[in-house]
């Protein structure tokens, strides 16, 4: 039996003598404030425990564009632990004007300084957008955190701050310093003002997505992932539109991008453009274009948020276009009226669809066109549409339908992912969507399979899926957008 | 079966003092228990040397080995990280953690080697309930530690606390 060597030296055991992994022990009983009053007791605690502290609060952090966020988050990077950091995430907050002023006139005579401080840092705020200083910022940021590998933007708190929780939630730094100069709750503060699509959040979305990407082209980051992941809001078209001024200055940026997620609405007005010799509509638009300049993509992520979801039927239609189908017809050339290209996405080996309506054509056609790289595919929340009425007839299972088909199929995958999915055989309104629940799973409404025997996963499928016939004119009894506040394959 | 299983073991103190103890007790060090289960009975001295601990550490092991040896073995994933950790001890192992702060932390590495989770636990929330609530110059005083950082260290330390308490 191997034991360690024997404890030769007699000196008695002390806070500072222990090893690290028992200091870190002591230390996984602390709060955050506990913690950094241990770290400033002395050098020897401090160094000791400076890499478990570095790898728990500066590998993954959150922050959001105001000057008082993006100056700390710049200092981090200009300090020690710049190399930690690998991944940043931006939270959606924004300082808003008019929840500034209904704030200053609620204070009472005596909080003058309190008024000040609100206008002080509104008036701030402004110029920052103004004079894009977060971009600025935010390249130097970049160009500083060498080990960077992925970008975020979020709507949500991650509630995995076990060492406070539940009274604290990881939140954009900034967050509770706003809070406690100006009494304003960032995260509460109401957006509504504006067109549907347009309004005051969806331009800061949209801004703040340009932003990132202007600051990663402005720094040269090698990073390789970008993550954005909203619970309540949604991309609109128009964050996706890159301005030929700066297509020197994004392309390459998309050009290094291995990840993305995306977290749409298709709503937002379409652009026409020339089918067939006849102007149509073309939703989500920009985003097709956009797909086009991320040809190195490995994973996409697409949640489509839309009420009325044909739209999003509509784009992965377009995603399923072999890429040999380019079109090209004379009568607008030149113009800026061609559709945009068939996406090309070579490499992809990983899809994630969440969130809206599709025909079994159209899918199977997808699981077609990438059959040679795809190994991981992920539905969440997908609705399989088809409108016949002599399958309705049958009561024919759509999904079990779609995965036989499937099997005809060369495919590479190894692992197949469904959660909460439906079909609608009718375009009868007061039908209900059927749900999709599985045999043998802990979760009806999820079943994972990963392994080397597809077939054997398929057939799987196929025999463990059931409809669940709901009787008609029965009220839609939830929302399943808003049930669990989960995307697919959402992490922490 | 039963009558071949050796049922005591004496424990040796890296001072050559032996302890006997019952095997059940002894068998709370996983230490222990998988030395017993690896060479088994037959190759088995009932004499187990401890060469990193003391007599005076050892018999204060022993004794809260002894008070929980009917305790329930712990579930495996313990230590996952994904709840708040709570610092409440029973009152019995509240009281046993009464004793000076040299013996607290030899008890502490003694079941770090020993490998005595529970032990373990109740011992380093013992050291965390002696730290919260406490200024770093109280920390210090309570252990002895002397500030060895100047004044602009200090200050990037509070900056870098303030970093990851999220402001």
């Amino acid at each position: 039996m191997d034991t360690p060597m024997a404890n030769t030296d007699h000196e008695s055991p002390t806070l500072e003598s222990i090893p690290t992994e028992v200091l870190l022990h002591i230390t996984s009983y602390l709060t955050t404030p506990e913690y950094g009053a241990l770290r400033l007791t002395s050098k020897l605690i401090e160094d000791s425990i400076h890499t478990s502290f570095a790898r728990e609060f500066f590998a993954k952090k959150k922050f959001m564009i105001s000057e008082f966020s993006l100056q700390a988050l710049l200092d981090i990077s200009q300090s020690r632990f710049a190399k930690s950091l690998k991944h940043v995430i931006f939270g959606l907050e924004r300082l808003d004007f008019t929840a500034a002023l209904r704030q200053m006139t609620i204070l009472r005579p005596g909080l003058e300084l309190r008024k000040n401080n609100i206008l002080r840092q509104q008036l701030d705020n402004i110029a920052m957008l103004n004079t894009s200083q977060d971009v600025e910022m935010l390249a130097e940021v970049f160009s500083n955190l060498t080990n960077l590998e992925t970008v975020g933007m979020r709507d949500f708190n991650s509630r995995s701050r076990t060492r406070d929780h539940p009274e604290i939630e990881w939140r954009s730094y900034g967050v509770s310093t706003f809070l406690l100069e100006t009494g304003i709750a960032l995260e509460r503060t109401a957006y509504s003002t504006g067109h549907l699509g347009m309004n005051e959040r969806d331009l800061h979305i949209s801004r703040t997505f340009l932003s990132l990407l202007r600051a990663l082209g402005k720094s040269n980051s090698q990073a390789k992932n970008f993550e954005v992941i909203l619970r309540n809001c949604t991309l609109q078209d128009h964050a996706f539109n890159i301005p030929k001024h700066l297509e020197r200055a994004i392309e390459p940026v998309l050009g290094k991008l291995r990840t993305l997620f995306l977290d749409i609405s298709v709503g937002f007005f379409p652009l026409y453009v020339n089918e067939g010799n006849k102007l149509s509509k073309c939703p989500a638009y920009l985003l097709r274009k956009f797909l086009s300049k991320v040809p190195h993509l490995e994973h996409l992520r697409l949640n489509v948020k839309d009420r009325e979801s044909d739209q999003g039927g509509e784009l992965l239609s377009w995603f399923s276009k072999p890429n040999t189908s380019v079109s090209s017809n004379g009568t607008f050339a030149g113009s800026n009226l061609e559709p945009p290209p068939p996406v090309d996405l070579r490499n992809l080996q990983q899809l994630d669809i969440g969130m809206l309506s599709v025909s079994p054509k159209v899918l199977l056609a997808i699981f077609q066109k990438f059959q040679a790289t795809l190994h991981t595919v992920s539905l969440h929340k997908v609705k399989m549409l088809e409108h016949d009425q002599e399958k309705l007839a049958e009561k024919v299972n759509l999904w079990a339908e779609f995965f036989g088909r499937l099997s005809e199929y060369k495919l590479k995958l190894s692992a197949i992912n469904l959660s909460l999915l439906s079909q609608e055989l009718t375009d009868l309104e007061y039908l209900d969507p059927q749900r999709i629940t599985f045999n043998n799973t802990s979760d009806p409404q999820v079943k994972r399979w990963a392994g080397a025997d597809l077939q054997g996963g398929l057939r799987d499928f196929q025999n463990d899926m059931v409809v669940k016939w709901t009787p008609p004119r029965r009220p839609i009894d939830e929302d399943v957008g808003s049930s669990d506040g989960s995307d697919s394959g959402e992490s922490d | 079966m039963s009558e071949t299983k050796i049922q005591k073991l004496t424990l040796v103190a890296n001072d050559g003092n032996k302890i006997e103890v019952d095997r059940q007790v002894a068998e709370k060090s996983v230490l222990i228990k998988n030395m017993l289960d690896d060479l088994g009975d037959e190759q088995m001295s009932t004499e187990v040397p401890i060469p990193n601990v003391n007599d005076t550490v050892l018999k204060k092991v022993i004794e809260w080995c002894e008070h929980h040896k009917n305790d329930p073995a712990a579930p495996q994933d313990d230590d996952s990280d994904s709840r708040k950790k709570t610092t409440d001890i029973d009152e019995w192992d509240q009281k046993f953690m009464q004793v000076d702060q040299e013996m607290l932390f030899e008890i502490i590495l003694a079941s770090n080697y020993l490998d005595i989770k529970p032990l373990l636990d109740v011992g380093c929330k013992t050291v965390a309930n002696m730290i919260k609530g406490k200024s770093p110059e109280e920390i210090r005083k309570t252990f002895n530690i002397t500030n060895d950082f100047t004044p602009e260290e200090e200050e990037q330390i509070r900056r870098e606390n303030e970093w990851a308490e999220d402001r």
